[in-house]
């Protein structure tokens, strides 16, 4: 799972609908994709997902992480234009895998387990 | 006398890892699935060169999802079947898989997503997974929360196989009563074998994606059995045709790749279920963005092959 995804992620059960996003993210094991495997660089594209992203949320989770990673406090016009910090993100939001962790609802404490890359947010029928 | 999947067991236990090799192995249904995938993306008519955040919903082992890519979109894929997306997870596929029941609604972030897709999955929604589940409960879910997750206006096309017309009533209502306008394509209408149905749904209206459609096509059955070319129609164009998805040329590429593939050589380009994206996998697809227009790293003898992992 990457960054992008769990910048667009809430929780889902059932009367869980405020203080839902963004999820706690743990990443217990993560790998970055190397270049012939991972989606080409694209600006365009980048720039299409800078308009959707939580700024916000996406830098409290990177704080979370210990990545070393430093987001600036804005998102602005000007940055979203400078090949510099696209690239950057293309590595972070497009290369970087979380492999193993798990997401815990900030409102209700559900948890959602992350294995081989791939986020359970199956609920059980109770929780729908 | 026809065996449907969907009524023998429920998809988590159909789509089981048996299953799932078949989505790796079998290359004619590997072919399949991506031409469907195109003509999904045909249906969304986004204009070139312009990437989007997109949906693939009952994504499986990510066949449709990987057409997607090769159009530059960004996806995020959900199924409920453990076993195919550890087959998309295994291929390293570009877009996120996310296990997920379809008929439990989605929790994304609201107005994210421009636009869906889903391949022969929405069928699924039909007969129920579990005997407390009630199918119109499920759909209604499903189309509530599509609606909630995409932009205004957004478009979808979602392929499936209805098992009778009761079905697509109760589909097309459900989405309709959701919130979304639409209809039905119906392609290959007199063909038995290559008759295919697209749900064609937009979230609403926005001038802008309308207008970017227009410029791109308007949605429409295909009409022809394979090999004759007939509405040589109204391309009433001059300047900014080839910006256009040119249906007829790629009808006739398909056409020939038909030939060809009935003819001598079934090509097969993937017999592997190993852990990375293997060789031929890669080539094929370097095959299909230069078909694309698109400048594609020179093969080597070192495509395909691992690396060491990159910084950290
Ligand atoms: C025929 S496969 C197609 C897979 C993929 N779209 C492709 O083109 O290769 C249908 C998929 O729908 C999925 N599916 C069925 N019911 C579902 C549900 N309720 N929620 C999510 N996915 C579902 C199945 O698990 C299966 O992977
Ligand atoms: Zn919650």
């Amino acid at each position: 799972m990457k960054l992008i995804t769990h910048n667009i992620l809430m929780c889902n059960k059932k009367g869980c609908t405020t203080n839902n996003f963004p999820l706690k993210l743990v990443a217990t094991n993560w790998k970055d994709l190397d270049t012939e495997n991972a989606q080409q660089y694209n600006p365009a594209l980048l720039q299409r997902l800078c308009e959707k992203i939580e700024w916000n949320a996406l830098r409290q989770t990177v704080s979370t992480l210990n990545w070393g990673v430093n987001l600036p406090e804005q998102l602005s016009a000007e940055l979203v234009q400078d090949e510099a910090f696209l690239q950057d993100l293309h590595l972070l939001l497009v290369k970087r895998q979380i492999v193993e962790g798990q997401m815990v609802c900030p409102n209700c404490e559900r948890v959602y387990e992350i294995k081989n890359g791939i986020p359970n947010m199956l609920l059980r029928e109770d929780e729908v | 006398m026809n065996h449907r999947p969907e009524q023998l067991a429920p998809a988590d236990v159909f789509y089981n890892e048996e299953e799932a090799k078949k989505y790796t192995m079998n290359s004619r249904m590997i072919e399949i699935q991506q031409e469907i995938t195109e003509r999904a993306l045909e249906i969304l008519a986004i204009p070139k060169h312009s990437p989007r955040l997109l949906l693939d919903i009952g994504c499986g082992s990510g066949i449709s999802g990987q057409v997607l890519s090769e159009y530059d979109h960004c996806w995020v894929g959900l199924d409920i079947s453990k076993a195919m997306l550890n087959v998309a997870a295994d291929r390293d596929v570009d877009g996120d898989v996310i296990h997920a029941d379809m008929g439990h609604g989605f929790g994304f972030r609201p107005g994210t997503f421009d636009g869906a897709v889903s391949i022969s999955a929405l069928q699924w929604l039909c007969s129920a997974e579990m005997k407390c589940q009630n199918p119109y409960k499920r759909l209604n879910k499903f189309f509530s929360s599509l609606y909630a997750c995409l932009i205004k206006g957004a478009r979808c096309a979602f392929q499936f196989y209805p098992s009778s017309p009761e079905q697509v009533e109760m589909i097309t209502n459900s989405a309709m009563k959701n919130g979304f306008t639409g209809g039905l394509i119906v392609d290959y209408p007199n063909s038995q074998k290559a008759k295919k149905y697209y749900l064609f749904l937009m979230a609403g209206y926005s001038e802008e994606i309308m207008n970017e459609a227009r410029q791109v096509i308007m949605p429409r059955a295909k009409t022809g059995d394979t090999d004759s070319e007939d509405d040589s129609d109204d391309d009433e164009n001059d300047s900014d045709d080839d910006e256009k998805v040119d249906i007829k040329g790629r009808q006739k590429s398909k056409m020939i790749k038909k030939k060809e593939k009935y003819g001598a050589s079934v090509k097969k380009f993937n017999n592997s279920n190993a852990k990375s994206k293997d060789k031929n996998w890669i080539m094929k697809k370097k095959d299909r963005q230069r078909k694309q227009g698109k400048s594609v790293c020179r093969d080597s003898k070192y495509s395909g092959r691992k690396r060491p992992m990159g910084f950290n």
